[in-house]
């Protein structure tokens, strides 16, 4: 087949695939309309669905602190003995900002803003550091060699690197000496039909949803009241959004 | 003839030291402790055994990468339900690890001198669930009411900047 011919062919499987796609549409039109739900075990996940979480700031009673105890008993970090201050994992961090002019002073959970565009993903030489079709981004800790490249990456300083041998791991969050983690979404309750312990400690202040959905909770917040990324500037089009900072 | 003797005491003395370096070397395999459930068929037992004797490595990578990255989660493919199967909860009043040389996977791998490096970070004896995660006070019901409440009318925000003032004013 001479080039032309195989770039004629490849022209035409094009339309024929668009052309499909829009029948899909047409025809079935309530194929599209998704619920937020537990997937069945078996099904792997898919870019239809994007997590993401809204946090409105103002309603945290406590700046986050629930979270992050719920975040520490739900995966088993913040007991490490022998890490100093340096070296304690951060799956989550308590930030107070304070606006000198006012001298307005809010607290704000911060996590691995589970990023669309996540700059630990690009640096990682092994591919460890990786997004799930449903935009979680977790360490596969099966291939990391603890580099910490996507340490330095991140802007959020989300992750943190395990500095000792632990025992007795949460079975649904394994965790080992040498390689770096964050918080990944709560990836075990969530397949499992769960809101993210964070969310289900804040209840009043946190929503967790489907991005892609139009008509999720979260989706509908985000198109009434908006919500802001933290250095949105950046572009990485993050999935956890705040309300009132 | 001393030349002759000495070859046959040389001969007859390696035999003898083979022999006896031989019968030294236990040939026995390591008794696996039972697994907590078994199978309801001897058939089913044997296939398991068969199986794993061989390929459990492979299916442990295969399954893992499927659960990682995948997100898929069946028991199949869960090194929990492994462990919760091949590991008592306790032994002789104690908790099993994967250090101690009766653990199911230390035996063998004790035995081939192989070490496997799943639980550096995985836990290596089964844990309740209740202990495992959050267990939640409010039910599905009442966290959905309040999840509900995050953002539902515009009086919300309303609410918000009030709630700024006051908080400000209390500082001031």
């Amino acid at each position: 087949m001479s080039n032309i011919d195989s770039y004629r062919r490849n022209f035409l499987t094009g339309i024929g695939a668009v052309s499909t796609m829009a029948a899909a549409v047409t025809i079935a039109p309530g194929v599209f309309l998704r619920e937020v739900q537990a997937k069945p075990a078996e099904k792997a996940v898919s870019s239809k669905v994007r997590w993401g979480m809204l946090v409105d700031v103002n309603k945290l009673k406590d700046g986050g602190d629930a979270c992050i105890e719920a975040c520490k008993k739900e995966h088993g970090w913040g007991d490490e003995e022998h890490s100093n201050n340096k070296q304690d994992a951060q799956w989550i961090r308590k930030v107070t900002v304070k606006e000198k002019l006012t001298g307005h002073e809010f607290s704000l959970p911060v996590m691995c803003q589970h990023c669309d565009t996540a700059p630990c993903v690009d640096v990682c030489p092994t591919g460890a550091s990786m997004k799930r079709a449903d935009g979680i981004v977790q360490v596969n800790k099966h291939v990391c060699i603890g580099c910490r490249y996507c340490m330095m990456a991140c802007p959020y300083k989300a992750r943190s690197f395990i500095h000792e041998t632990l025992t007795d791991q949460k079975p649904g969050t394994p965790r080992g000496k040498g390689t770096v983690e964050s918080c990944n979404m709560c990836v075990n309750r969530v397949d499992a039909g769960l809101n993210p312990a964070c969310v289900d400690a804040a209840p009043e202040a946190m929503l967790f949803g489907d991005l892609n959905d139009p008509e999720s909770k979260i989706s509908k917040a985000l198109k009434e009241f908006g919500g802001t990324q933290i250095r949105a500037d950046l572009g990485l089009n993050t999935g956890i959004r705040y309300q009132g900072i | 003839m001393f030349r002759q003797l000495s070859k046959k005491t040389y001969f007859i003395s390696l035999v003898l030291f083979l022999a006896l370096g031989i019968s030294s070397c236990n040939s026995e395999q390591p008794k696996l402790m039972k697994a907590v459930t078994q199978f309801d068929s001897d058939q089913e037992r044997d296939a398991h055994i068969a199986l794993m004797r061989y390929d459990h490595k492979d299916l442990l990578r295969h399954k893992r990468d499927d659960t990682m990255l995948r997100g898929i989660r069946t028991k199949d493919n869960s090194l929990k339900a492994c462990i919760s199967c091949h590991v008592p909860k306790e032994h002789n009043g104690k908790i099993l690890r994967h250090t101690d040389p009766e653990h199911f996977c230390a035996t063998c791998h004790n035995y081939v001198a192989a070490q496997p490096d799943c639980f550096k970070c995985h836990v290596d004896h089964p844990v309740d669930d209740d202990k495992a995660g959050v267990a939640s006070t409010l039910s599905n019901k009442e966290l959905d009411a309040l999840h509900a409440s995050v953002v539902t009318s515009s009086d919300k925000l309303v609410d918000n900047k009030s709630s700024i003032n006051t908080s400000t004013q209390e500082k001031q």
